[in-house]
Formats: C-alpha cells, structure tokens, sequence
C-alpha cells in the first residue's frame, strides 16, 4: 500500500515537472505588426520608405484626414477670401484672428510640422548606407526641400520657433525648445534650399522634389524677405527650367491630369488609398464646418472660365469647385495640395520685375502677368492699362488673388506685402493688431516646456 | 530524580494512549440540516489529533472513538459543534446554519479563509443577491453593495458594461481597471459576459495586501467571481424566468434651460408671445413655421418603453465522485431608444471529479455569445432638430419642400442651398438630421463571443499538502459592423461608409499550486500557498473599410469604395511566482505574508522582472482573556497590513523603440513609409503602487452588529506615465517610469441584523471617500487639456491637486435681451456669457480663470435592507454619491445650435464686449453630479412548502422587482445621468478617450427604470 502510494507520487512527479516546464513563456517579445528601430536603416530600400514617411509628414501638415484644421483652416480661413459656415466656438475664433492658445487647431498644424521635421533630421541622419551617390544626395535633398518648406510654413504662422536639425533618438537628447528669431530660421530654411537644388535632380516622380521645386520655394523665401535680386536669377533658372501652363486652371487641378506640367511641388492625395485621401475637399462642401468664398472675393473674382472653374453658387452658399467635388469624399478627397506651380512662379516674377523696371519700363512684367491672365479668355492687359508700377503691383496682387485663390497663399502673401492688418481689419471690421496675425503657441507646448517655450504677445 | 519523573510521565502517557486506543470502536451517525436533509462534506475530526472522516452523499460517517474524545463536526454555513464521546454507538446530528458574517468564507487568491481570520481589506457579495435584480449586465446590480467600489453605468446602450473603480484613481496612461478573475483565471474582458446567476460569490481585494498575489496586474484592485458549483445531494433543477419594462428617466427634462429665459424648450407659440413681448417684430420665420402646425417632442419620437426579458435554466447536483453543475441562460432586451437592441446567450458547465482519495479533476467551460444593434448618436446629435419639423413629412411641409409626404423631414429640407426644391424663406439654422432618421439610417451591430475552458487536476499527496495545476483557454472574439446609410449622410452618397472590424483575444493560463495545511497542538495553525504560473496573450485585429455606397441595399464593405484595411497582431506574455503564509497563533494573532514574481514581456529588458510582497498582521482581540468575560462583543479584530501591487496595462511593445507604417502618394500611387513613433526605452518598468491599510472589525450584541471600517494611504509611483514631451523633439509623449498620485481615503460598513425570528430584518449600510492628488507629473507642473476645440473647455491637471479638475471663467451673468438677434429660431442665450474679474484689474484674462471644480466625489454611499417575513422577501437598496462635479456641455449644444453670432455684432459698448467669454470656457457648464437613487427593490413570495408538493415542485417563489424607482439629482444638474461622462482606459485620446478629461458628459443617454416580474421554480 505505502510502496503504490510512493509509486504513484513518483509518476505523478514527473507530470508535475512537465507542467512546470510549462511554465514559463517566452519573454523577449518583438513586434509583429510594427518594425523595431533598432535594427532598421540598414539598406536603401529601407532608407526609401523613411522618404516616403517624411511626405507622410507633408500629407499630415496640409489636410489632416481626420480633422478639419491642417495648414487650409490656417491661411484660407483666417484671410479674405475665406469663411465658415458653421463658425461654432474655436472656428469662428479661427476666422475672427482670436484662437485660443489652447485650441488643437494651432496645436495639431505645429505638432504636424515638427513631426514632420524630426523625420526629415532622421532621414538626413541615416543615410550612410545608401551606397548609391546619386540617390543618397536626392534623399538628402528631399529631407531638406521638406525641412525647410515645414520651417517656412512655422516661421510665417508663429514667428520665432525653435529650431532642431537633429533627430531624438532617445529621452536623453531633447532638442532645445527656445525660441530662435525668425532670421535664424530663415538662415537655416535658406542652407537647406540651397543644398536641396544642388543635391536634387531636375525630375523626380510626382509628389517628391526637385531642384526646380527647391529654386522655386527659394525664390519664394526671398521675395517674402524682401531680397528680390536673390530671387530673380532663381525665377529665371525655373522658368527656363522646362515647365509649362497648362491650358486652363481647372487642367491644373483636375484629379485625372494630376501629374501636370505646370506643377514644380504638390502634396500627394488620393482617395480610396487606405487612409490616403485629403481632409480639406470635404470641408469646402459640407455643411458641418463647410470653408466657403467670401461674398467679396466672389464679387471681384473677374467674370470668366477661370471664375467658372473656381467659383459657383451651390443652392445659396457660395462654394469654390477648384477641388472637384465629385471627389469631396469624407476624409477621403482626391485632389493633390499644389504647394508652388509656374503660374505662381511667372506671377512672382512679374513683380519682381516691375519692382525693378518701376515706372519706366513696365512692359516685361505686363508680358508676364499676361501669361496668366490671358491664358483663358480675360482679355491681355497693355500698358495703357497702368498709370504707373504701383497700379500695375495691384494689378499683379489681384491676380494672385484670383489665379491662386485657395491654394493657401492669400495669407502669405498679404503678410509679405505689409498689408494684412489693414485688409484683415477691413474685412472683419474691427481694428486687427500685428499681435492678431501670429498664431497663439499652442499651450501645451509652453506648459510641457516649463515656459522655455513662450506665448506670443496678445495671447 | 528528574530525570526519573521524566520518564515515569512518559511511560505513563504512552500506557494510557495504548490503553485509549484498546479502548477504541467504531462510530457511525448521520449529519442533517434543519429541514432533516443529509449534509454531505461534513468535517468529522477527533481534537488534537490527525483522525478525522467526512459525511458522504448520504450525510453518513463512521469513525474509531473512544471515551473521551472529542469530535469538531464543521462544515462551512454551519455553527461548529462539538461532542464528548461517552460510549455512544451512533449520532444523529443536526447541524444550525450559521448566520453570522463571521463564519462566512472569504476568497482571497490561491485559497480562502474564514472571515475572521483575514487581515485584508476585501468585500464580498453572494450571488444570489445579485442575481436578483432584473438586468443584463453585473454592473448594476452590484451598485451600492460594496463599500470602496464605485459603480457607473454611463451608457444607454444595452449590454454594455459598467465601468468599475477600486479606491480611487492611481494610474494616468495606464488601465484603472480592476483585474477580474473569474473561477481562478484572469481573463482579458469585464463584466459583461458574466451571467450573475450562475455566480457563487463575488470577492474584492481591496489593499494591495490581499491583491499583491495577483501582482503586477493588481494595481487597481482584483475582482474575484467565482460560479456556483453542484453540492452532493439531491438534483436541482431550476428555471428562473422574467421579463420587464424600461423606461429612461427624463424627469429632468423640464430643468433644461434651452432657453434661459423660459426655462424649458418652448413651443412656437410660447417663443412668439416670448419675443413679442421683448418688442421683436420681424416673425416671418416664426408665423411659417407655426404655419406648418407641428409640435414634435423628439424625446418622445425616439424614447420607446424597452423590455428585458431572461430565462434561466440550471441543474445542479452530484454523486460522491461527481459534481455538476449546468445552465443556459438567454437575455433579450430591446433598449429604451429607438433602434437599440441587445441578445445574450450563454452556457456554462461547471464539472467536479473525485476520481480517488488522492486525485481530484474538474472542468469549467462558459461559452457566451451577444449581439447587439447600438445606438451611435448622443442625445446632443439626436435633440438638435427643432420642434416645428415634423418627423415625416405632412402635407404642409412637403408643399413647401417639395418632398414626398411620408418621407423623413430634415431641417436641411428648409434651406434651399440645401433642398433647390424649398420655396420660404430660409429656417433651417443646424445640419444634423432628423433624429428618427439618423437612428433608422444607421446600423451599428457588434456581436462577441467569449469562450471560456479551464480545466484542473488536483492530487492530495496526504491531508495536508495538495498540489493543484490547472490549464485553460479564453477567447475572445469581437466583431463590429458599420453602415450609414445616404439617408443621414451629410453628403450622400459621398458621405456613405461601412466599417467591419473585429478583434480576437486569445489567451491561455496555466498554473502549479501547492497547498499545505497543518495545525500543530491545537495553537499553531499555517496555510502555504505557493505556484508557479505562464500566460501568454495574442490580440490579432483586422478591419476593412469602404465608402461611396452608391445604392444602399448593400450594407458590407464589398458594396462600396474600399478606403482602409489592416490587421495586426501582437502578443504578451506573463512568467510568475508566488507565494503565500498564513500563520494563526492561538486563533488571535494572525500573520500573512504574500508575494509574487511576474515577469513581462511588455517591459525593457533591464526591467523585466517585479516583486511584489506584502505582510498584514490581525489581532482578535476579542479572543483575549481581557475581553473574553465581556460577552457584549463577539468579534473584536484589528488588521493592519501594507503591500505593493503593480501595474502593466500599457501596450505590448512600449518599450522598444518602433517604426510605424506612413504611407504617403508618390508617383501617383501609395508609397509604403516608415517613421518612428516612439522612443525606445529599456529600463521601462512597473508601475508600483504602495499601499497601508488599517482596519477594525466588531461584532456585538450576540453578532447582530458588524461594523468594519478601513482606513488605508495608497501611493502610486513610478506611473506608466506617457510624458508629455513638446512636438518639437517629433514625438507627442515618451513611456517612462515618471510621476506620483496618492489616494487616501477610508470605507465603512455596517451590518445589523435588527429583528429575527418571523420577522427577520438585516441592513447594511456602507460608506466610501478616497482623495486623489496629483504628486509628481513627469517634472510638469500643469499641463491644460482641451477636449473640443469648436465648443473649448479647459480641463487642469496640476500637481498637488486632484488629476483632473475643470478650469475656467466664473461667469458672470448673461447678454441682455435686444442685444443680439433673438427673435429666430427657437432661440436661447448666445454662445457667450460676461465672466467675472477675479482679479479685479479691470481685464478678462488668463488670470481670471480659477479651478471649477472636479469630477471625484466627496462620498458614495449604499443602503440595503432585506427583510423575511412568512413566506415573503424584501430587499432594498439605496445608493448615492456626492460632491462630485460633472462639466454637462448638453446645454451647449441646445443652446448654441442657434446662436451663431459673434461678439462684434453685438450691439453692446466695446468696454461690454471685452467682458464676454465664450460660455463652454465658464462654469455655466459645471454642475453639481450628485444623486440619490434607490437602486433596486425586490419583493418575492415563496409558496408555501405543502403546496408545492402537490404540484410537485421543490419550491416556487414569485417576485417583483424594480431599478431606479428613485433617482433625484442635484438641482442645477441639467442633464439624464450625472454619472455618464468620459472615462477612459488610455492616455494620450480623444476627448472621449483622454482620462485628462474625466468628467466630460456630451449627449449621455438617460438612467434606466426597469420594472419586472418573475418567477422562480425549483424541482
């Protein structure tokens, strides 16, 4: 009896040390549906889908999918050629010039924006193992064109940022978060743009950069700093560069003719995509925040094809239909942002130009503001059409206005030619203050920076 | 000469044992309950030895005696008895149930003991109070019942669980969750799936002394369920049936001030002799829109009198070898809202095998399958629409819109920028669709199955040491579809989607347990505990979405564009030990030391293993010889105890530096990208969480008065936190090791039995209050969230206060009338209200703001009464919380749905004007969150027992019961349950996901009244 109890304990002993054994999972896990950093950036082909994550950062700070902000709601909105239908709280606040400080529209465009350079510091920083020199210079130069249009874009919305070229690698190294003045960011928007047109090639698939793209945003950076003899050889190399007008505006931006000549950068969208489609174009149609033209833009807006591919009345609401919207989709739009095309470069171009012929001489800047005002069926301006260089300046500002209407560069553009507070109190009627032009830093930044970050004055 | 004595004594005693045990015979006897029913199981043990036999299915024992012995016959429920042998040749027993708490068993982890001789914080509830009250889900019928365990059910949906706190808030990114453990096995899932009538008893480890034998998943407290299992004995079969009404409660509906200025929603009528007596004079929109002659309540058109209805069969029994117990159990509820619908099925087969004197095995098996259609749409989406449009349309209104008459009416139809057919002037002022539309339109339906197997063999080496292992499975599966349909589309067809996403937990558990048990010389008495135990768990998602549906016959994404599809997969793992003694010295000083190794695979490899130990001391010190004389008190117990827990609810590869997938379009088509998204971090750890708890337990006056009361201090370090770093470094946080909270508090209950006899009468009353501060933050001093920027409110975490309180403006009275438009639509106040100069400096700004309050309440408490007289039962239960505050944007939305105007066309003095602050960034919008409820009632009636043997039942019982007969709010509560706001599980989220925003109600769905009958029969 005791000897079969023993026994039985014996065998029993043996199931439990395999159940033990049993015991014990493994431990050291790797994840299956994301890639460990460690590890990674070991080949081109993985330095490749680090560049295609950098313009993800792009897609992320023009039209955020979700949401209704992104860089749209920031420069649309917010000048005269825009207004909301349903201006409920914050987006009224957003078109009145008064956001909060701690509105997530101002918090998600900055938090877009960086995200996006810190991926363009991580590209730059890992590109020794792409063996082949050409595509390791384009990659370097893809990383800075996007570095520096994000800086361009924060410098112009916030005024003094901080600056990081590095990326974070660990908790260690946080970048430093004062504020550099806008000079320092435009040093540095500058040495990346003018690497970028060195390093990059002249063609490169849509939706990437190129060294026409990069002397284009260059010559763009000048004008807005005022240094038009800097820009001017930069227009002239882009304008001789190959690009072309397409025949009419609604060519430029139909969804089928995406890839179109007269385009030197455009943010890529499309719908139907897996989550790669654009926010912005449903925004323009519904009525839930529903971005509409102004009734004073679309009273001045000359009457033409041009204002019938742009401009509609849809039931009562004034609509743009520059973004089709057959595509306006939920968060699924189809319509690339174009971020720089010819037609805005040839308008550059004439006034700078006409900045430097003045009065004596006005016909070469006419000849350009032509190509684009007589690419459809408004009749060609002559000369005897302007007293002077400074009518002929506004006759150049409205067709920016018109040519270019919501494609985010009103904005920037009243606030390079000095005149935002006047318009902008013109059109709100109130007095707007400079204070009222700078976006509020978003609150969470300052709070989580202990205050080395600091608010704008008027917030 | 001693030496001598020595031995003489010795020889002696062994003389007189081998005399006592010549002297032993055989005693046979038979152990009954009060209703002369055979116990079986009963513990038949000769005092201060090793001898000892139990009951069998016949309630018959036999045992060697002898004159002189004395038998322990024990058995749990029952008063102990003991019994001098004096030749007696047979017993016949009849064992007294025992009433008093103190008898009652507590689960604790591994085991169990008696209730007075545990030193740790845990409630418990039997099941068959809880199973009493007519609901689909635990959460409810557990309100109230548990002292430091707070309850909310804060969705209208049915079938969704109630979310459920233990003693405050520790954790900020990680899960506040506590761990359920059901039957041994702590499964990835809530309440939802447990069928309350098939549970024995619930448990809940309160201090992290109880709870540290779970570990690093006990942080936040441990629910231990455990079902019912079949007693040997007679075969039970039981079927319990009822069915109800629901209602939701909209008393407070009247309270809503839509407009401020009439103090409820007015009719047409009312809002014209309204305006016209402020001297409006422009009522074009208001005389067209009278002229439709509509009134609809839309509360009335999308609240319906649902119904819950249960049926509940279960046998039970067992044999001397097996124990079973089986049931299936059906749920259907239709919801008290339009569309909202709720199915439950569930089995469950509970099997006990004693295959030998050595060797035991058992299975658990509980598959669960519901389906439910839900509700998509918040009451402040549903309750937009204005009172003049008609559900469907009339002949007026089609007139007017051009529509068919019959169709959904909308307020879009009466714009003609969105209806080219309307002909009036323009009255619609919102977008949103007719409510009944937006319900009808839309189909949500999400489906789970749970699948739940354990199984067990346990092999008693001798009487005192047992080692039990036990492998099983859980699976989880859930799956939810989505269709909105053109009909409530803001865009048509381009507004038109469907999702199907589902997601499978699967998980396995297995466990070693040893068990050893001795008493020596009657004064010392230990329990051992100690296992090993591996669970592994892999979560595999998928979802697939479409949209542009350009017909609506087809409800699945195959009939639409394809927009998105994923799936992933990932997978934790868990490695422990742990180890458990329980010392009792002479019955009154009782020690406990507990702790257990986990080792996890969601943590950096410098970091991966955590210790978790705790010690906790009693004292009876009614068993000293100072009290014992003092027949007044019958338990008198001090516990105190200190532990740490731990805390592992982040995401399986936080720690490891990660790249995620970001496409972007280049060349035309989708590129695939990578980018990091976050920062790895090797020393990643536990969360720890430290807690002391002291505690008193006192019975007096023949036990009829239980009092316990604890008092405890946790302390949470080393939070999950994800620290908020600035965007700037391109990541929003980092997971690390960082941060503080305290919570203290204390909880209270009490237990009288105040009559007995016929007319039994027992009350128990408890009480709850934690604080929680805010002590370290990851070197953030205060970080403000913003949960809606288009309505903006400020929620303040800041350290050394609370973790979320509301932040803002006082205001400081309303626009006057006449200073803006008013006079259409059915309007309210405007979007802005003057704020209050706190600093009196003669500005409004930043610095006028100042803490509004915060969601956490001062007290909860719970009532109940249960009350036998005859053959009737009565139970009550009252509940209530106070002091918390809720921030109600409901009024908001109401309200400012009209009033879209800007301050600048105010016509007020510019001075007037910079006094307004938007009215969401005020404390018009905080409101007092406290409430009193009845809970639940029940009324039964058993039939009398010579009735049912005539019609051959064992027993019947008949019952009425009610939920939230009573439920009073606070005055200046506005809305349908102060206790539906935001909660979430993960930091950072969305407004309804972010726990920054606690407190945060938008569009909560009313509390529910049920009132039901049933019926219980026994055969």
């Amino acid at each position: 009896m005791k000897n079969l109890y023993q026994n039985t304990i014996k065998k029993w002993g043996v199931l439990l040390l395999i159940f033990s054994a049993l015991s014990c999972s493994e431990l050291d896990l790797l994840p299956e549906s994301q890639v460990p950093s460690d590890g990674f950036y070991t080949n081109e082909a993985e330095i490749e889908t680090i560049v295609a994550g950098v313009y993800d950062g792009l897609q992320l700070s023009y039209s955020r999918q979700a949401s209704a902000g992104g860089l749209w709601s920031l420069t649309e909105v917010r000048s005269d050629d825009m207004t909301i239908l349903l201006s409920e709280g914050e987006w009224g606040r957003v078109e009145n010039l008064n956001m909060l400080a701690t509105s997530d529209i101002t918090l998600d465009f900055w938090e877009n924006s960086y995200i996006t350079i810190s991926r363009t510091n991580n590209l730059i920083a890992n590109l020794e193992v792409v063996t082949d020199e050409g595509l390791k210079n384009q990659f370097e130069g893809e990383g800075k064109f996007v570095r520096a249009l994000s800086y361009f874009n924060l410098v112009r919305l916030y005024g003094d940022i901080p600056l990081t070229i590095t990326p974070t690698v660990s908790s260690s190294d946080l970048p430093d978060l004062t504020r550099q003045s806008t000079s320092i960011i435009y040093d540095q928007i500058i040495a990346d743009l003018t690497e970028a047109i060195d390093l990059l090639p002249a063609s490169n698939d849509v939706g990437r950069a190129t060294s026409g793209a990069a002397k284009g945003l260059l010559a763009k950076v000048y004008v807005t700093l005022g240094q038009n003899s800097l820009a001017k050889p930069l227009l002239e190399d882009v304008l001789g560069a190959g690009y072309t007008l397409e025949p009419t505006v609604k060519d430029v931006f139909s969804v089928t003719n995406e890839s179109n000549n007269e385009i030197l950068f455009s943010v890529g969208y499309k719908s139907a995509s897996n989550g790669e489609g654009n926010g912005f174009a449903y925004h323009i149609f519904t009525d839930g925040i529903g971005y509409v033209p102004t009734q004073e833009h679309m009273d001045l807006s000359p009457a033409g094809e041009r204002y019938d591919a742009t401009l509609a009345v849809i039931g009562v609401e004034n609509r743009t239909i520059k973004y089709d919207p057959d595509y306006a989709i939920e968060y699924e739009g189809d319509n690339d942002w174009v971020v720089l095309r010819l037609a805005d470069i040839i308008l550059m171009y004439a006034e700078v130009l006409n900045v430097e012929n003045g009065d004596a001489n006005m016909q070469p800047a006419i000849d350009e503001l032509n190509k684009i005002h007589a690419r459809e069926d408004l009749t060609p301006y002559t000369i005897g059409d302007f007293a002077n260089a400074s009518e002929l300046e506004q006759a150049i500002r409205d067709e920016r206005r018109f040519e270019l209407a919501f494609e985010g560069q009103r904005w920037f553009d009243l606030q390079r030619y000095g005149t935002l507070v006047s318009v902008m109190s013109n059109h709100l009627g109130v007095t707007v203050t400079e204070d009222d032009l700078l976006l509020p830093i978003p609150q969470r930044e300052i709070d989580v920076s202990q205050g080395v970050i600091t608010q704008n004055t008027g917030y | 000469m001693n030496l001598k004595i020595k031995l003489t004594v010795f020889v002696l005693l062994l003389c007189n044992f081998t005399l006592l045990a010549q002297d032993s015979y055989p005693l046979t006897g038979v152990v009954l309950d009060e209703s002369a029913m055979p116990i079986p199981g009963v513990s038949i043990v000769i005092t201060g030895s090793s001898k000892g036999t139990t009951t069998d299915f016949n309630g018959k024992f036999e045992i060697e005696v002898a004159n002189g012995d004395v038998l322990n016959i024990s058995y749990i429920g029952f008063k102990t008895q003991t019994i001098t042998i004096d030749n007696q040749k047979a017993l016949n027993l009849t064992l007294i149930e025992d009433t008093s708490e103190l008898e009652e068993v507590v689960i604790i982890g591994y085991g169990a003991t008696k209730k007075s001789h545990s030193t740790g914080a845990v409630a418990q509830i039997d099941g068959d109070k809880v199973s009493k009250v007519a609901t689909a889900t635990a959460g409810q019928a557990l309100q109230g019942q548990l002292a430091g365990v707070n309850i909310k059910t804060n969705s209208g949906n049915s079938g969704e669980p109630a979310k459920i706190q233990i003693r405050g808030l520790s954790s900020i990114s990680a899960s506040n969750s506590p761990l359920i453990v059901v039957d041994g096995y702590p499964i990835q899932g809530d309440l939802s799936s447990i069928n309350m009538q098939d549970v024995e008893s619930i448990n809940v480890l309160k201090d992290a002394a109880s709870a540290s034998i779970y570990g690093s998943r006990a942080g936040s407290g441990v629910i231990l369920i455990t079902t019912k299992k079949g007693k040997t004995g007679k075969v039970t079969v039981e079927y319990n049936v009822y069915g109800g009404l629901k209602n939701g409660i909209r008393d407070n509906l009247d309270k809503n001030p839509i407009s401020s200025s009439l103090n409820k929603f007015p009719t047409l009528a009312e809002w014209k002799d309204y305006v016209v007596s402020q001297g409006a004079t422009n009522l074009d929109e208001i005389n067209l829109a009278e002229s439709f002659g509509t009134n609809t309540n839309w509360y009335d058109e999308v609240y319906r009198t649902g119904y819950i209805m249960n049926h509940q069969l279960s046998a039970s029994g067992g044999t001397e070898n097996v124990n079973y117990f089986l049931s299936a159990n059906y749920v259907d509820e239709e919801g008290i809202m339009l569309t909202n619908d709720y199915t439950k099925y569930s089995f469950r087969a509970n099997i006990d095998v004693k295959a030998n004197k050595w060797l035991e095995l058992g299975i658990n098996l509980n598959p669960t399958y519901s389906e439910t259609r839900k509700i998509n749409r918040e009451n402040h989406q549903l309750f937009r629409t204005a009172p003049w449009v008609p559900v469907y349309h009339t002949a007026a209104t089609a007139a007017i819109t051009g529509k068919e008459i019959g169709e959904y009416a909308h307020e879009n139809d009466f714009d003609i920028g969105r209806n080219p057919g309307y002909t009036g002037i323009r009255l619609r002022e919102q977008s949103d669709y007719n409510p009944i539309a937006m319900l009808e339109g839309e189909w949500y339906t999400t489906n789970r199955f749970e699948g739940f197997a354990n199984t067990y063999l346990k092999i008693n080496f001798s009487e005192n040491l047992t080692f039990k292992t036990s492998f099983g499975g859980y699976l989880n599966q859930f799956e939810d579809q989505r269709y909105l349909s053109s009909i409530v589309s803001r865009e048509g067809a381009n507004g038109t989607l469907a999702h199907h996403n589902t997601i499978k937990i699967t998980d396995w558990l297995n466990e070693n347990v040893l068990t050893y048990n001795k008493s020596f010389n009657d004064k010392h008495q230990l329990n051992v505990v100690a296992g090993v135990s591996t669970q592994a768990t892999s979560v595999t998602t998928s979802n697939v979405s479409a949209n542009n549906f350009v017909i609506d016959y087809i409800q699945t994404v195959n009939g639409g564009l394809l927009s998105g599809g994923s799936s992933t997969r990932s997978k934790s793992t868990l490695n422990s030990a742990f180890f458990r003694v329980n010392y009792d010295l002479s019955n009154k000083y009782l020690f406990s030391l507990s702790s257990r190794w986990d080792g996890s695979s969601r943590f950096g490899s410098n970091n991966q293993y955590g210790f978790f130990p705790s010690a906790s001391f009693g004292w009876r010190v009614s068993e000293e010889g100072f009290l014992e004389s003092l027949d007044i008190i019958n338990n008198l117990k001090i516990r105190t105890s200190i532990g740490t827990t731990g805390n592992n609810t982040i995401g399986d590869y936080s720690h490891i530096g990660l790249l995620g997938i970001t496409n972007s379009i280049l060349g035309g088509g989708a590129t695939t990208g990578f980018s990091p998204t976050n920062i790895s971090n090797p020393n990643l750890s536990w969360e720890k969480t430290q807690e002391f708890n002291f505690g008193v337990d006192l019975a007096i006056l023949d036990n009829r008065i239980n009092l316990e009361f604890d008092i405890f201090k946790t302390t949470t370090k080393d939070l999950l936190l994800e620290v908020p770093l600035s965007n700037v470094s391109g990541f929003e946080f980092f997971t690390d090791n960082q941060g503080k909270v305290d919570n203290r508090g204390f909880e209270l209950n009490l237990t009288t039995i105040n009559t007995t006899g016929e007319f039994f009468w027992k009350t128990g009353f408890n009480l709850s209050r934690y604080k929680n501060e805010l002590v370290d933050f990851g070197g953030t001093q205060r970080l403000i969230t913003v949960p809606d920027p288009k309505r903006p409110n400020e929620f303040l975490t800041e350290v050394g206060s609370p973790l979320v309180q509301y932040y803002g403006y006082v205001s400081d009275g309303e626009v006057p009338y006449g200073s803006h438009n008013t006079t259409w639509p059915v309007n309210a106040s405007t979007d802005f209200v003057y704020a209050k100069d706190l600093n009196d400096d003669g500005v409004i700004d930043e610095n006028d703001k100042k803490v509004l309050g915060s969601p956490y309440p001062d007290f909860t408490w719970g009532f109940t009464n249960n009350i036998e007289y005859k053959n009737f039962d009565f139970a009550v239960t009252f509940q209530g919380s106070h002091g918390a505050k809720i921030f109600n944007i409901d009024s908001y939305y109401e309200n400012s749905q009209y009033a879209n105007e800007s301050i600048e066309g105010f016509n007020l003095p510019q001075a007037d004007k910079d006094r307004l602050v938007i009215r969401s960034n005020s404390d018009a919008n905080v409101q007092d969150a406290s409430y009193f409820s009845l809970r639940n009632m029940t009324l039964g009636y058993t039939l009398p027992s010579t009735l049912n043997e005539k019609i051959g039942l064992s027993s019947m019982r008949f019952y009425l019961t009610g939920s939230n007969l009573i439920f009073i709010t606070a005055k200046n509560y506005t809305g349908f349950n102060p206790e539906a706001s935001t909660e979430a599980t993960t930091f950072p989220g969305t407004y309804s996901n972010n726990p920054l925003v606690t407190g945060y109600q938008r569009g909560a769905h009313p509390v529910q009244r049920t009132v039901a009958i049933g019926i219980n029969a026994k055969f």
